[in-house]
């Protein structure tokens, strides 16, 4: 063999192994398919973007990992539902039927009741971004974990506190007329009742069509009860701010409160301006609870041009604590992956340690524990309000 | 809840004006209807980039109102002429491919909106921030400004319609366009006119309602469907009735709100607007 030839194969020969020690993060892994069954088109997009965006974030960051002898990576695969139940179903259906889908992120507290049935026969582990109590965690949905604060959880928390701290005495509730909006509207009844011997009482309850714009009717109606509060349940920004200024022009002078929804500080002072003050939001940080929240508000900011959608965090964390349990498991088995998950604890959730609990009240071990903060928006900024532990049994 | 006067009137006057939004949103609707019988399932997001282009032209890139207004007309023109050219005229006559085509061109524009405009909701701040108080009644004066408009603008489009040669034209093709092209109507002439005018109220309703609601790509939905309701229940293709219908579905929303709570209210209109129609088929100033 000539000098050439011998550097010519060498060079083949080093070019070839170079090929061959690469394949993990190029050849030889297989997909891990998660879902995104949310809405990323309708009223309720941003809610369902901020999932995809949090996910596929996630599966960045988890990148190359083993289960067994295989590697494996992350794919994130969307299905629109567009927040209705409808479309929830043949999305559904997609995803586990045609596309072999065994975990994901599914939005919305309406649209599981027609899902259900779907996850109890599949064992499909969903990953529920949907506020409303015990109808989608129970003890007959053991592969169905609540990744968000439920809404009993947010307003058994955070309610009374709030209440008492502002003096309030006439609460007002206007929510969307859907599952979520009733669910709530009950819970705060419960709550406000167990006040009533400290003078508080619920002076009206209104509802509105989940998109609407225009607030000006039932809020007429709230009005004349003479509320010093109104809670908004899980109104998206676009809707609290349109509420307050609708509001405030009718002459309301008092405070809102934000459940479930994370809003966008900046849009509402846009909508609303000076109106928007003294709305109380439970679910945001007024400043970041951890340096990874820093981190991935920022690598949101820089990627997509605009402040990360609020169920990105959750959406991000709940993908990685899955991705880790299968990975700890090492087995692909829904149920075994769900018993690990409801016993395994996550200290790296961008808000802070978390675990999961609810038992007493959902009778499963389904929903996650994690600190709840609130904040007040004062001239645009959301100021810390308070943050208490979240702890629910 | 003590129903009183005060609050009646205050509900009243909330009726009418949010009754005058929903006529500025479907007089474009009624107008290409009622000439070309064409059902544009687009109208809504058409409305939405009237409202986006307020907030891009004028509130980021600070133009001055009035030539963002005429920006906004002039686009809207075009392109109305644009679709009305290649879509619609290629399709005129054939019922079940407009709707798949004006249902497409919704779609697409809304799409291209998610991505262009993003996910965050979106405000133009108040032309004419501040409420008059009218003996207790409280009128944001960005609403009475909305209001303004759609009371001219339905001025400007009856004296087109019925009291223009080219009013006239587009009446002939309505009524029978082959008769009117014999006489010698460009039928295309007009057909391109109404598409663009539809096209240029939808915008102009848009950057008028701006201020009063947030802004997102998917902010044409309910006015669309709510804008189908009152031209049916006005009597398709009439100006006149699609006033008094918008003005019936405020009121009926607002006051029922106040009497019978927002949820019966909401059930109420659609009550009304059934009843209107068992009694008139044709709506309430259409013909049969």
């Amino acid at each position: 063999m000539t000098r050439p030839h011998r550097i010519l194969t060498l060079f083949a020969v080093v070019a070839l192994s170079v090929v061959l020690g690469l394949p993990p993060s190029a050849h030889a892994q297989k997909p891990l398919k998660m879902g995104a069954i949310v809405p990323v088109s309708g009223p309720a997009a941003a809610f369902g973007l901020g999932v995809q965006r949090g996910m596929e974030f996630a599966a960045e960051d988890i990148g190359v990992f083993t289960v067994g002898s295989d590697k494996y990576k992350l794919e994130v695969v969307t299905y629109d539902t567009v927040y209705d139940p409808g479309k929830t179903v043949a999305a559904m259906n997609r995803a586990v039927y045609n596309d072999g889908v065994k975990y994901g992120v599914i939005i919305g507290a309406g649209v599981h009741p027609p899902i259900l049935p779907i996850i109890r026969e599949t064992g499909f582990l969903d990953l529920a971004f949907a506020a409303a109590g015990r109808q989608i965690t129970n003890g007959e949905n053991p592969t169905v974990f609540r990744i968000m604060a439920s809404s009993d959880q947010l307003y058994q928390t955070h309610l009374q506190p709030i209440i008492e701290r502002l003096n309030v005495k006439r609460v007002a509730t206007l929510g969307p007329n859907d599952e979520l909006g009733k669910n709530d509207a009950k819970v705060v009844r419960v709550q406000v009742e167990a006040m009533k011997a400290k003078g508080v009482q619920l002076v009206a309850e209104e509802y509105y069509e989940r998109g609407a714009k225009d607030f000006g009717p039932a809020l007429l109606r709230l009005i004349a009860h003479k509320p010093d509060f109104i809670e908004t349940d899980g109104s998206p920004t676009g809707s609290i701010a349109l509420i307050a200024k609708q509001a405030r022009e009718l002459g309301f002078t008092g405070y809102f409160l934000n459940s479930t929804a994370v809003l966008e500080a900046k849009a509402i002072s846009d909508i609303a301006g000076k109106a928007g003050d003294n709305i109380i939001a439970l679910r945001i940080w007024a400043k970041p609870p951890t340096q990874l929240y820093a981190q991935l508000a920022d690598r949101h900011q820089k990627k997509y041009g605009e402040a990360a959608p609020g169920t990105m965090w959750e959406a991000y964390a709940a993908t990685k604590w899955v991705a880790d349990v299968i990975q700890k498991t090492g087995t692909f088995d829904t149920k075994k992956v769900a018993d690990a998950l409801a016993q395994s604890t996550y200290p790296d959730h961008p808000f802070g340690p978390a675990s999961w609990g609810g038992e007493k009240t959902y009778g499963a071990k389904r929903q996650i524990i994690l600190p709840i903060p609130a904040a007040i928006l004062k001239d645009g900024k959301w100021e810390p309000f308070d943050v208490r532990t979240g702890k629910f049994d | 809840m003590e129903v009183y006067l005060p609050l009646l009137a205050q509900g009243l006057a909330i009726g009418v004006l949010t009754g005058i939004l929903y006529v500025l949103v479907a007089l474009g609707l009624t107008l290409i209807y009622g000439i070309l019988h064409i059902v544009n399932f687009a109208h809504g997001e058409i409305y939405m980039l009237g409202a986006m282009a307020v907030l891009y032209l004028h509130v980021v890139a600070g133009l001055p109102l009035v030539p963002t207004l005429a920006v906004i007309v002039v686009l809207a023109l075009l392109l109305g002429l644009a679709i009305e050219r290649g879509i619609f005229r290629v399709l005129r006559g054939q019922w079940l491919q407009l709707v798949v085509a004006s249902v497409g061109i919704s779609l697409v524009i809304q799409s291209i909106g998610w991505i262009a405009f993003g996910i965050q909701e979106k405000s133009v701040p108040s032309y004419l921030p501040g409420i008059v108080d009218l003996f207790g009644i409280r009128l944001p004066r960005e609403r009475l400004l909305a209001a303004g408009v759609a009371v001219v603008l339905v001025a400007a489009l009856y004296w087109l319609v019925y009291r223009t040669r080219v009013g006239l034209a587009m009446r002939a093709i309505e009524e029978d366009e082959e008769t009117a092209r014999m006489l010698g109507v460009n039928a295309n002439r007009v057909a391109s006119l109404s598409v663009a005018l539809g096209f240029v109220l939808a915008a102009v309703a848009g950057a008028f309602v701006a201020p009063v609601y947030s802004l997102n790509p998917g902010m044409g939905l309910e006015p669309i469907l709510m804008s189908f309701l009152i031209i049916i229940v006005g009597g398709l293709g009439s100006i006149t009735g699609t006033v008094l219908a918008g003005l019936l579905v405020g009121v009926i929303q607002s006051v029922g709100a106040i009497l019978f709570g927002s949820e019966a209210a909401y059930g109420l209109v659609f009550v009304v607007m059934i009843a209107v129609l068992v009694a008139r088929p044709a709506g309430l100033l259409g013909r049969v």
